[in-house]
């Protein structure tokens, strides 16, 4: 998954990137509303979190901006300004979460998971569930008819994008643009190697390669 | 209530009431000296006439005595025909040597001569009279006379008597006339004040801004002043108020930092220190939010959108939904499209508080209704949920100035938010049993839709 974070408090948006890399997200994280007004054009995110409170250029008119625009992104607000009739204003210029400042950390990552289920017309139990195959996003491991089974971060966020797009073909270069920052990690074979673990740990069928086009979630049909 | 209603204290003084005093004063006085003094002057002046008439009745008298066959005579024809008549008031008595000639007037009165000759006396007369008496000595035909001569002046003192009496009566009259005049004039006169003192009534009641400028050019000034003072009091409790909010939400950013700092592995490995730290981040920020709700009035300059339920809630239900991540039947319960005279921010952030508890707590079904009487606005909103059974606990939630620290995060702290704004603006929150089977929180506001400065 490939968030936007729009944030100008320094240290909080560090925290929070700190926190978002552990969950297994890839995030930009930007500062000026004006870089926020055209970025989301350019790059696939999966989400962006907004501040309200920006230099140069107010959330909501950004926001107001993007759903002109008819950008579909899920938007979650994240202000100091959090009385009711915010919220309802931040709703309809087109959020579609609000979040009052100070939150709790946990907080934050619930809502973003549901935020990104939702969009992806998935149910918002605990556990991520699709064709027979559960993901504890919390613990970060896979539930299947047989038992827990242990992830690394990297397989776990690869798995979480695959599960959300079932049954849908996803290019190598899609999956780097939604799961990696950093240009060595897009280049090397990554990709390839946690794939291979996924599949050694949770069943070859679970995904299938097509060569040259790229994997197809499919789950434990059983 | 909220509202203080200072009794006024006891005045002094009223101008009204000074006044008509002092003109009391002086006019009583006045009139009281105006008889005194005609009364002195009227009596100098009638004894002056009084004495300068006996002093001719002596020489008239002289002048009737006309010697006789039988030694001086008392020529009667030449004498005022008074002196004839009983008790008439003038009277004489002459002596000449062991004879005493008195008037017939005298009837059987004596007259006293006075000791000396030449000197006025006064005397008592018959019937109640006030004489003045003279008595002179003569030498006439070789004999002696002592004409002592009488006149009464008590009838004329009766007259001016009377006469003064009229004048005190007309006096009185008129003096009462003024007096109500007065009144009534004062009255008129300090109406602008009254008038002022209802208006002063009405801004303390929310109803009015500022006092008519309208007013008498020795109340102007005042007027102004006071206004002046208004806009400047308003001002700084808006520059406060707005102060306030935005030390709120500026402290809020740093609140984040150190609630993602807290939740840093680091500090997590340490659960008692993780606790405190959470525990007081927690606390500033209840702290804040409490102080935000009380404070978001601010926002408002000067404009007041009314909350209008029907634009308003279904919006509210929306963000709910979305924030629990829960749908839930909400049962929407009023007539036409009510409008209500309150900071529709504020009424949000009353029903947004509300309606965020019965979201929590519901299990399925929320019923919110907005009526009203002739003296209050009602909203409830109730839930399925399972209520507050501790009746006890139901008052400490809804009591003013409930603890902050006594409110148990969930349930406190958006009740005690939404009781505040509540009082602020003069109504009651009360908590009770729903037909459904959980909580009624009923918000009572007065019609008139005055908030507290």
């Amino acid at each position: 998954m490939r968030l936007l974070l729009i944030e100008d408090n320094v240290p909080l948006a560090e925290e929070l990137l700190a926190r978002l890399k552990n969950e297994g997200y890839a995030c930009d994280w930007l500062v000026d509303g004006r870089d926020a007004l055209r970025a989301p054009q350019d790059e696939t995110y999966d989400a962006a979190i907004l501040d309200l409170g920006l230099p140069g250029r107010n959330g909501l008119s950004i926001l107001a901006e993007w759903r002109a625009a008819a950008l579909p992104l899920p938007v979650l607000i994240l202000t100091a300004r959090n009385s009711w009739s915010d919220r309802i204003a931040g709703l309809e210029a087109g959020a579609d979460d609000y979040l009052g400042k100070p939150f709790h950390p946990d907080e934050l990552i619930l809502r973003l998971r549901a935020l990104i289920r939702r969009s992806h017309g998935a149910d918002t139990s605990p556990h991520l569930t699709i064709n027979g195959l559960s993901l504890d996003e919390g613990r970060q491991c896979a539930v299947t008819a047989g038992g827990t089974i242990d992830l690394t971060g990297g397989e776990f966020a690869l798995l979480r994008y695959l599960m959300l797009h079932p049954g849908r073909v996803l290019s190598k270069g899609r999956l780097a643009d939604h799961l990696y920052n950093l240009d060595s990690e897009r280049n090397s074979n990554v990709i390839e190697v946690h794939i291979s673990h996924l599949r050694n740990k949770l069943g070859k069928e679970v995904i299938e390669t097509r060569r040259g086009q790229g994997y197809i979630f499919h789950g434990c049909h059983d | 209530m909220a509202a203080t209603t200072e009794t006024p204290l006891a005045p002094t003084a009223s101008i009204k009431a000074r006044l008509s005093l002092a003109l009391l004063i002086v006019l009583v006085t006045l009139g009281l000296a105006i008889a005194a003094g005609a009364n002195l002057l009227f009596e100098r002046i009638q004894m002056r006439l009084t004495e300068s008439d006996l002093s001719n009745a002596t020489e008239r008298l002289l002048a009737a005595i006309r010697p006789g066959s039988s030694g001086p005579q008392l020529d009667l024809s030449r004498l005022d025909a008074a002196y004839q008549r009983p008790l008439s008031g003038q009277y004489f008595v002459i002596a000449v040597d062991d004879q005493h000639w008195r008037s017939r007037s005298l009837w059987d009165h004596e007259l006293q001569p006075p000791p000396g000759p030449g000197k006025f006396t006064h005397t008592p007369g018959p019937a109640g009279q006030q004489l003045l008496l003279l008595t002179r000595h003569y030498e006439r035909f070789g004999q002696r006379f002592i004409i002592t001569a009488a006149q009464d002046y008590s009838e004329l003192v009766a007259e001016f008597r009377r006469g003064l009496v009229v004048f005190l009566a007309l006096w009185a009259t008129a003096l009462v006339t003024t007096l109500v005049a007065l009144n009534l004039w004062m009255g008129r006169v300090l109406r602008p004040l009254t008038r002022a003192r209802d208006q002063v009534v009405a801004i303390q009641a929310g109803e009015r801004q500022s006092l008519d400028t309208d007013a008498p050019e020795e109340l102007a000034p005042l007027i102004h002043q006071i206004n002046a003072l208004l806009a400047e009091t308003r001002r700084a409790l808006t520059r406060s108020r707005q102060s306030l909010s935005n030390l709120g939400h500026a402290l809020k950013t740093p609140l984040a930092v150190l609630s993602a700092l807290v939740e840093r592995e680091e500090i997590r490995q340490h659960p008692s220190l993780h606790r405190s730290l959470r525990e007081q981040v927690e606390q500033t920020t209840r702290r804040i939010d409490r102080e935000l709700g009380q404070s978001s009035g601010a926002s408002a300059g000067g404009v007041q959108t009314p909350f209008a339920p029907a634009r308003d809630l279904p919006p509210l239900a929306k963000a709910l939904q979305r924030a629990h991540n829960r749908v839930l039947t909400v049962e929407w319960r009023w007539e036409g499209q009510p409008h209500l005279p309150v900071e529709r921010d504020e009424l949000l952030e009353v029903m947004g508080n509300l309606m965020d508890n019965a979201w929590k707590w519901a299990s399925s079904r929320l019923r919110v209704s907005v009526s009203h009487d002739d003296r209050n606005w009602y909203l409830t909103v109730e839930d399925d949920g399972p209520g507050i059974p501790d009746y006890a606990r139901r008052q400490q939630v809804t009591e003013r100035g409930f603890r902050l620290d006594e409110s148990v995060a969930g349930q406190g702290l958006g009740l005690a938010i939404a009781a505040d704004i509540t009082a602020a603006w003069r109504g009651e929150l009360s908590l009770e049993t729903s037909s459904l089977g959980g909580l009624l929180v009923r918000v009572s506001l007065p019609v008139t839709g005055s908030r507290l400065p």
